[in-house]
């Protein structure tokens, strides 16, 4: 196992170099300057001026060999700084990431917590009202956008009955109030985004344990299990469930890079200051070493999470071999 | 500051010119719930005991909380190109001179000038006593540093232009500094609007990665209190400000990048002062609830929307399809059905409060027959009967870009769309993201039509759009305009600095432009603060709301915040 | 199930289909005098800013909306199948190079790609097409490659094996089948979600321009009028809704009639 995954680590190096060659590539293809979103067309920017940032950021010179500069210092751990506001591209994303994590470990955690009682019970009582029930609940949170739920949300629960505030993190001038208050006041700002995020997230994971459950309970050892006289719950849980998970570990696996993403959509709704919002900011003035520093993040989380899914398939299911395939 | 607009919140609904404020805060709400869970129980504490007052007389204390839609990437003046980030950094230094509400200039950190020598050289005397929020004093030197910055090549600033037409800068004593310019130059006054920056915290520092970034130290009304990146900043009344001390102890600006949510907060009353977009200001404010707690505004705002033909391609070269194009443009149509009525056409390059702008000028009325007349004149007819006009075997048809992220200009785009087609012109429609429309397709010539804005100056001075040797790649009159005369008017109105003598000059210019249609002059839409009730003194001018922000005040019995 | 399903999907696909003869109004013609008004029996889904009439929009968006959802989807999840029981069935250097692929693929920065289309092609349907399908298929792959990397040890495709199945018949008869459970759910969220994703593509100028409806362009431009016309969002949720239910249902219903083994 330990020679398996030395194996893979080492593997996993030209793959992401590829990635970030491929990246930083595509990034350049894309039309745009980042003197052009700088600059804002303001007619009082000569284009010297523009010219003149052009040669600061050193984007006058060939692609390749901005690349082998940006890797150098990559690896030396300097991911550079920002073109829009000079500050370092790391601390501007480890400013980011305590908040994306904590909504969006919060998020997947309610997610699995309801979804996959949901699943397994919908499969348990296929075809009953229950289960046609939790399809649709599921589906509507699905397919109604992101935006018209929250906005709904924040109308209702923030300006209507005045329960909830509408949007940031944390009230004004709240660390004045000391630390246990100032917590209360995070979890009171909170709790919207992430029910909304979990709410539309349900049908993913339910879906999926709902139909690997379906198939499993299928399956011959359930057959078995339940003659044995086994409580249906042991049954369900102990047997199917470990079986019907497969697909799940997979998705988690895909979801790693997600926990430090963000939509730009939700948190500009909820004004919540998460990586979405400063990805999608940076594409936009084109600010490439903060693109770049996100990328490979995300790379890494990427890799990282395929690798945890495939040693993780290994452990659930003792039939797959590790020492075959990636 | 002259800037094309390229989303909605520079154009229709930047409605501060100083300040841009909104947020969300605490409030006190009777719910067990939200009691429970929230900080709303320090409300009781925050809310002071109401008092026998005279609510006329100004006091201090309060905090004003606006909201942003997009978060300044720098506080320090000579880099900031955004209007998000001058908004800011304007509460935060002053320049030399400013406008004041009849936008006429006047002295800021300067007490007074001469120009001299035909306006080759400015003097200016500087204000005394005035002192850093560090309490450093000011002094000329300051300005010859800022200056210094200002035309060094590895500062990243994009205002270079305008100093690099300075011979020399010579501080003469500690209030008196000398600029002299290589030639004339009638916007040079203007310039020195540019914020001032501290020597003593600045010297031998980089701009781009200085601590002070993140502290900035100025000489204006608020001091730099904190900024929570992506979140809000938090600015302090400066109480040594030499015009006074603001009346308001704390303004809070908080990054809120979506309308809606600012609408909803607004509602909440988590954010007291925000711009309003038509279809709110119009359709969901006239609730009492509403009215009762703020107070709206509606003035013109400073810049126009315009339908720019390339004039490289032969469909528009010819002067009569031009005009014909902005007959049968319906512009009042635009105006109720993207605007709700709240705007004016345009009908030149300045903004109607300037003096530049010729009162004379008044658009052409709608007359899709007119517009039929002259197209067939310059040999457009519908030969083939197929309903769209044509010459030479080629119908008239053509694309209009506009950029994403502005719904007025989809909308427009879309009315203009239908209104040509009713004359036999088959128009299309690209939406495209900012940085690749500029660069791909504006910088490199490659459009027909494009839907776009101008920001403008108090300044009137409209050369690099119009002058025929801006035609260039990545130069500004990229619509490839190029009239002799216009050139001439354009270098004498920049050269002058007798404002009568510019005027007659920006009148004339108002006037070809209109005559000539190198773009559709479309509209110019309204700004549309709203602000809470409690504040005094909330003044409009054209210079925007918010220009007297150090006056306003709120009564001691309606003060929500009381913080030090 | 399968006639539930088909049901649902049939309606919106006819709604599409005849939508010149179904729609009340033309679909791009702006009446401002008419702009946002409710539903009523002129215009029974309302109208949106510019006056036109929102059914008549919906049903020529479903056009655009269903072939972009259908067939990217298609596309994504054919070549996710594919991949991922190739990669799993033939393990070793294959599966390794495969999977390495999906790896930067998953990682390829598909803003830039779009971003780079905008600048050399025209807007339409093959680019949006080809985005969606070119970036949707790797997690399909990888879940079939798990499906059928644990079913390639039962004793029924041991048995198949024994009694000399040919590779071909093993995969197509007995593996893809047995790993189409989480696909299925994994192309009906996927359809849902191409219908939005085409919306975000028209915003950077690559996608189905003005004044041509699609579902998700209506959505998209009613959140500036949430507050007053709550319609112009509502209604291209429930469609999607609708689309979304027709598929599950439709694949719940397949997977039934054709249990494999």
């Amino acid at each position: 196992m330990s020679q398996y995954l030395v194996r893979r680590l080492v593997g996993l190096v030209p793959v992401f170099l590829g990635i970030t060659v491929v990246s930083f590539f595509m990034m350049h293809l894309a039309p745009g300057k980042p003197t052009d979103a700088v600059t804002d067309l303001n007619i009082k920017i000569s284009l010297q001026a523009k010219q003149q940032l052009i040669k600061l950021y050193g984007l006058d010179r060939p692609v390749h060999q901005q690349y082998l500069d940006w890797l150098k210092r990559t690896l030396r751990g300097d991911f550079g700084v920002s073109f829009k506001d000079g500050r370092p591209v790391a601390r501007k994303i480890l400013e980011r990431i305590p908040v994306t994590l904590t909504i969006n470990a919060l998020a997947l955690f309610f997610i699995l917590l309801f979804s996959i009682p949901l699943g397994v019970a919908g499969a348990a009582h296929e075809g009953s009202g229950f289960d046609h029930a939790v399809t649709l609940f599921v589906f509507i949170g699905f397919a109604l956008p992101t935006f018209w739920v929250a906005l709904l949300g924040l109308d209702l629960f923030g300006v209507r009955l005045g329960w909830l505030p509408v949007s940031g993190l944390n009230s004004l001038w709240a660390e004045r109030l000391g630390p246990g208050p100032w917590m209360m006041d995070r979890i009171w700002h909170l709790l919207l985004p992430v029910g909304v995020a979990v709410f539309g997230d349900l049908a993913g994971t339910s879906r999926f344990t709902r139909s690997s459950m379906v198939e499993a309970l299928g399956q011959d050892y359930i057959r078995t299990a339940r003659a044995k006289g086994l409580p249906e719950r042991t049954v369900l849980y102990r047997h199917a469930l470990r079986n019907a998970l497969l697909p799940q570990i997979t998705l988690l696996g895909l979801a790693v890079p997600g926990l430090i993403g963000g939509s730009v959509i939700f948190e500009s709704i909820f004004a919540i200051p998460g990586m979405g919002r400063l990805f999608f900011d940076s594409v936009i003035s084109r600010d490439y070493p903060v693109i770049m520093g996100i990328l490979v993040l995300g790379a890494i989380l990427t890799l990282l999470g395929n690798l945890l899914a495939d040693i993780a398939y290994a452990l659930a299911d003792p039939r797959i071999r590790v020492s075959e395939g990636g | 500051m002259v800037s094309l607009s390229n989303h909605e919140r520079s154009d229709a609904r930047s409605p501060f010119d100083r300040l841009r404020v909104n947020g969300n805060v605490t409030r006190f709400s009777s719910f067990v719930l939200a009691l429970l869970l929230s900080a709303s129980f320090i409300i009781p504490f925050l809310i002071g005991l109401a008092a026998a007052e005279e609510i006329d007389i100004p006091v201090i204390g309060d905090a004003l909380v606006s909201a942003s839609i997009g978060e300044p990437s720098t506080l320090i003046p000579i880099l900031a190109s955004d209007s998000a980030s001058a908004e800011v950094s304007g509460l935060l230094f002053n320049g030399l001179v400013k406008y004041d509400p009849d936008l006429s200039l006047v002295g800021d950190l300067a007490e007074r000038w001469e120009i001299r020598d035909g306006g080759l050289e400015i003097l200016f005397f500087l204000r005394k006593g005035v002192r850093w929020h560090d309490g450093v004093p000011f002094t000329a030197s300051d300005v010859q540093f800022t200056y210094q910055r200002l035309i060094d090549p590895s500062v990243p600033t994009p205002y270079r232009g305008d100093f690099e037409r300075i011979a020399s800068l010579e501080v003469v004593d500690d209030t008196t500094v000398r600029v002299r310019y290589k030639e004339p130059f009638a916007p040079a006054l203007s310039s020195w609007g540019m914020g001032i920056l501290p020597k003593h915290l600045l010297e031998n520092q980089n701009l781009t990665n200085t601590p002070f970034k993140e502290r900035p130290v100025g000489t204006g009304p608020f001091i730099f209190h904190r900024w929570i990146r992506g979140d809000r900043i938090e600015l302090k009344a400066n109480p040594d400000y030499f015009e006074g001390r603001p009346y308001l102890n704390w303004a809070v600006i908080r990054i809120i990048p979506d309308q809606a949510t600012i609408f909803l907060e607004l509602q909440a009353r988590g954010i007291d002062m925000t711009g309003l977009t038509p279809l709110q200001f119009t359709r969901m404010t006239q609730i009492p609830r509403f009215t009762e707690a703020f107070q709206k505004f509606c003035y013109p705002s400073f810049g126009y929307t315009y339908l720019g033909y390339n004039l490289r391609d032969p469909k528009f070269q010819d002067k009569r399809v031009r005009q014909a194009l902005n007959l049968a443009i319906n512009k009042q149509e635009i105006l109720q059905g993207v605007l709700y009525g709240l705007g004016a056409e345009a009908t030149g390059p300045f903004p109607q409060e300037s003096w530049a702008y010729d009162p004379g000028v008044h658009p052409a009325p709608y007359d899709p027959g007119q517009a039929k007349a002259l197209l067939a004149e310059a040999g457009w007819r519908d030969t083939d009967g197929d309903g769209i006009l044509d010459r030479d075997g080629r119908p008239f048809e053509f694309t209009i870009l506009t950029n994403q992220g502005n719904l007025a200009r989809e909308l427009t785009a879309q009315i203009i769309q239908q209104q040509l087609s009713r004359v036999g012109i088959r128009v299309k429609i690209r939406i495209l993201e900012w940085a690749a429309l500029l660069h791909q397709f504006i910088d490199k010539h490659r459009f027909e039509a494009i839907l776009l804005g101008w920001g403008l100056s108090r300044d009137p001075d409209p050369f690099d759009i119009w002058h025929s040797s801006k035609t260039g790649e990545g130069e500004f009159n990229f619509i490839g305009y190029s009239n002799p005369e216009v050139d001439r008017l354009l270098l004498e109105g920049r050269a002058n600095f007798d404002q009568e003598k510019r005027r007659a000059i920006y009148w004339k210019l108002h006037r070809i432009l209109y005559e000539e249609q190198p773009v559709c002059f479309l509209y110019v839409s309204d700004s549309l603060p709203v602000v809470h009730r409690r504040f005094q003194q909330v003044e409009v001018s054209p210079l925007g709301l918010g220009y007297n922000l150090i006056h306003w005040y709120v009564p001691v019995s309606r003060q929500r915040y009381q913080l030090s | 199930m399968i006639l539930a399903g088909g049901l649902l999907l049939l309606t919106v696909g006819m709604g599409a289909l005849l939508a010149p003869r179904l729609s009340p109004a033309n679909p791009q013609e702006i009446r401002l005098k008419e702009a946002l008004l409710p539903p009523s029996p002129g215009h029974p889904l309302g109208t949106d800013q510019l006056g036109r009439d929102v059914l008549s929009r919906m049903l020529y968006g479903a056009r655009i909306s269903l072939t972009v959802g259908f067939v990217a989807i298609g596309l994504a999840t054919v070549l996710g199948v594919l991949i991922g029981a190739a990669a799993g069935y033939a393990g070793g250097w294959l599966d390794i190079l495969l999977m390495r692929i999906v790896d930067i693929l998953l990682c390829f920065p598909t803003l830039f790609l779009i971003l780079a289309a905008v600048a050399f092609l025209e807007p339409g349907f093959a680019p949006i097409i080809g985005i969606i399908g070119a970036t949707g298929w790797m997690g399909v792959a990888r879940l079939v490659r798990a499906e059928v990397l644990s079913l390639k040890e039962r004793d029924f495709i041991l048995a198949a094996k024994v009694i000399g199945a040919s590779d071909t018949r093993i995969l197509g008869r007995h593996l893809i089948p047995n790993a189409m459970a989480p696909v299925l759910v994994s192309a009906t969220l996927g359809v849902g979600a191409a219908i939005l994703i085409e919306s975000a593509l028209s915003f950077l100028g690559i996608g189905i321009q003005p004044p041509m409806p699609s579902w998700g362009n209506i959505l998209a431009e009613g959140k500036a009028t949430l507050g007053i016309a709550w319609w112009l969002t509502l209604i291209p949720g429930i469609a999607i809704f609708w689309v979304v239910l027709g598929c599950n249902l439709l694949g719940e219903g397949l997977r039934q009639r054709w249990k494999p083994q």
